[in-house]
C-alpha cells in the first residue's frame, strides 16, 4: 500500500530465527516503544519493564523459529510480553506499584472488540468509563491483555477468586447498561 | 486493515499517560494490529528512552548462541526452533545427568548384591528412568519457555513428543549398555525396553487429564511392586514373559492412539490445558 521496500515483522522474525541481530535489533526498533508504554500502564516500576523487555527479546530471538506465521507478529510479541510480566512479578512477590486510580488502561470485551476500536464515546464506551477502576483491572488484565484469572490476580495482587468475583460482576454489569440504554 | 488510524494527539496523550481507561484500550487495541500507528509511536518514544534498552538484550543473546545442546540437536537435523524449545527445559538435562548417575549407582549396588536380587533391582529401576525423565521435560513447573509457549502458536503435542524423544534418546542407551555390563540373562537386558516405553507412552496419554508427575510416580510404584512381587514368587523374570509383553504392545498401541487422536485437553491452538485439581483456567 505505501510501497515500502522494509522487511516485513514476519520477514525480520525468519531472519531472527536464522541467527540474525540486526533483524532483531530492527524488531526492538519497532516494537520496543509501544511495548514499553503499554507495559508501564501495568507495572509503573522501570525496572521491571526493562527486566520484561529484555527477557521478551531474548525470547523472541529464541523462540523465532517456532513462530508459525498464523498470528500476528506484534500481537504475539505482546503475549509474550504480558506472560514475561505476571512471571516477574511472582518472581519478585511483590505487588506492582499500580493503584488503581493510575490504571490508565481500560477494557473491552472480546464481542466488542471491532466496536470499541474506533468508537470512543457510544454506548459501550460510556458504560465501560462507568465501571469501578477495581473491575475495569480486572476486565483488562483478563479480556484485553489475555491472562488467565490465575495470572490477572498476580499482576493485580489481589485473590484469584476475587479476579472472577469482579470480572463476572462487570460483564453483568456491562450487559445491563447495554441492553437496557437505547440506541 | 482498517483505515482509521489514530490522532497524532490521542497517541501523544496515551504516551503521556494522560488518556482515559476507554481511549487508552481503544489505542491499545489498535496498536496490536496496525503498523502506521506503531510507527508513529517509536516516532514519539526515542530509543534511549525505552527501559532497559537495545545493548542489555544484545548481551543476553550474544551469551545465549550456540548452547552446546542446541547446537548438537540441530546437527541432528531437528529445526533451530525446535531445538531450542527441546532444550528449553534445564530439567531436561537434570534428568539426563540422573539418569546416568541412577544407572551407573545401581549397577554397583547389582553386582554387589548378587545374581538374583541384582536382576530384580534392574529390572526395577531400568524402565522407570525415561518415565522420570520424560515427566521431568515438560510442564508449567519445569519450563522456564513456558510463556513463551503460552504465547506461542505452536503446537504442545508436538513439543512434548520432541522432548520425549530426545529423553528416551538419551536414556535409552545409556541403560541398555548398563544391561549389557551386568551378569543378566539377555533376554532381561533388552525386553524392558518394552515396558519402559509402554509407561512412558501411558504417562503421556493420561498427562491429558492428570498431572504427569503424578502419572509417572503411580506408574513407577506400580512397576515396581510388580517386580518385587514377582521376585518374591521366584522369578523375577515373569515381568517380561512373553504373554505379558503382549500386554505392554498392548498399553504402547493405545498410547499412542490417545496421542494420535488428540484430546479436548491436548488442544492444538497452542495451548497446554491441564485439568489438574485447583489449577483450573478461565
Amino acid at each position: 500500500m505505501d510501497g515500502r521496500t522494509e522487511p516485513s515483522d514476519a520477514e525480520l522474525l525468519q531472519a531472527v530465527a536464522g541467527d540474525d541481530t540486526a533483524a532483531l535489533e530492527e524488531l526492538y526498533a519497532r516494537h520496543a516503544p509501544w511495548l514499553s508504554i503499554r507495559l508501564t500502564r501495568r507495572c509503573n516500576d522501570d525496572s521491571v519493564v526493562a527486566d520484561v523487555l529484555q527477557d521478551t527479546f531474548v525470547a523472541v530471538w529464541r523462540g523465532a523459529g517456532s513462530f508459525r506465521g498464523e498470528a500476528e507478529v506484534a500481537a504475539w510479541i505482546w503475549g509474550v510480553a504480558v506472560h514475561k510480566l505476571v512471571s516477574r512479578l511472582r518472581r519478585r512477590r511483590a505487588r506492582p506499584e499500580m493503584p488503581f486510580e493510575e490504571m490508565r488502561s481500560g477494557l473491552e470485551s472480546s464481542v466488542e472488540e471491532q466496536v470499541l476500536e474506533g468508537v470512543e464515546y457510544g454506548d459501550l464506551g460510556s458504560a465501560l468509563a462507568r465501571l469501578s477502576p477495581e473491575m475495569r483491572a480486572v476486565v483488562q488484565a483478563t479480556v484485553l491483555d489475555g491472562l488467565t484469572a490465575r495470572e490477572a490476580a498476580r499482576l493485580l495482587g489481589i485473590p484469584t477468586n476475587t479476579v472472577k468475583t469482579r470480572l463476572f460482576r462487570a460483564k453483568a454489569q456491562l450487559r445491563r447498561e447495554l441492553v437496557e440504554v437505547p440506541r | 486493515m482498517s483505515t482509521w488510524h489514530v490522532e497524532a494527539s490521542t497517541l501523544r496523550a496515551w504516551v503521556e499517560g494522560t488518556t482515559g481507561a476507554v481511549v487508552s484500550a481503544s489505542v491499545e487495541q489498535h496498536l496490536v494490529h496496525c503498523e502506521r500507528c506503531r510507527t508513529a509511536v517509536a516516532g514519539l518514544v526515542p530509543l534511549e528512552d525505552v527501559p532497559g534498552g537495545w545493548d542489555g538484550v544484545l548481551a543476553e543473546v550474544a551469551a545465549g548462541r550456540a548452547g552446546r545442546l542446541e547446537r548438537a540437536l540441530v546437527d541432528l537435523g531437528l529445526q533451530e526452533g525446535d531445538a531450542v524449545v527441546v532444550g528449553a527445559a534445564p530439567v531436561l538435562r537434570i534428568a539426563w545427568a540422573a539418569g546416568l548417575a541412577a544407572v551407573l549407582g545401581f549397577i554397583l549396588v547389582a553386582l554387589l548384591a548378587g545374581h538374583d536380587r541384582g536382576q530384580a533391582l534392574f529390572l526395577a529401576l531400568a524402565p522407570l528412568v525415561p518415565v522420570a525423565g520424560v515427566a521431568a521435560a515438560y510442564g508449567p513447573s519445569a519450563d522456564p519457555s513456558y510463556e513463551l509457549v503460552l504465547a506461542a502458536p505452536y503446537r504442545i503435542i508436538r513439543l512434548v513428543l520432541l522432548r520425549t524423544a530426545a529423553v528416551l534418546l538419551t536414556a535409552v542407551p545409556i541403560t541398555i549398555a548398563a544391561g549389557l555390563l551386568l551378569p543378566l540373562d539377555g533376554a532381561a537386558a533388552v525386553a524392558w525396553v518394552l515396558p519402559s516405553l509402554a509407561f512412558t507412552l501411558a504417562v503421556l496419554g493420561v498427562g491429558a487429564w492428570v498431572d504427569p508427575w503424578a502419572a509417572a510416580v503411580a506408574v513407577g510404584a506400580g512397576w515396581v511392586g510388580a517386580v518385587a512381587v514377582s521376585a518374591r514368587l521366584g522369578d523375577v523374570l515373569v515381568v517380561v514373559a512373553p504373554t505379558v509383553l503382549v500386554g505392554y504392545v498392548a498399553l504402547i498401541v493405545a498410547g499412542a492412539l490417545i496421542l494420535a487422536l488428540g484430546t479436548p485437553a491436548w488442544r492444538l491452538d497452542g495451548q497446554w490445558t491441564p485439568m489438574q485439581p485447583g489449577r483450573e483456567r478461565t
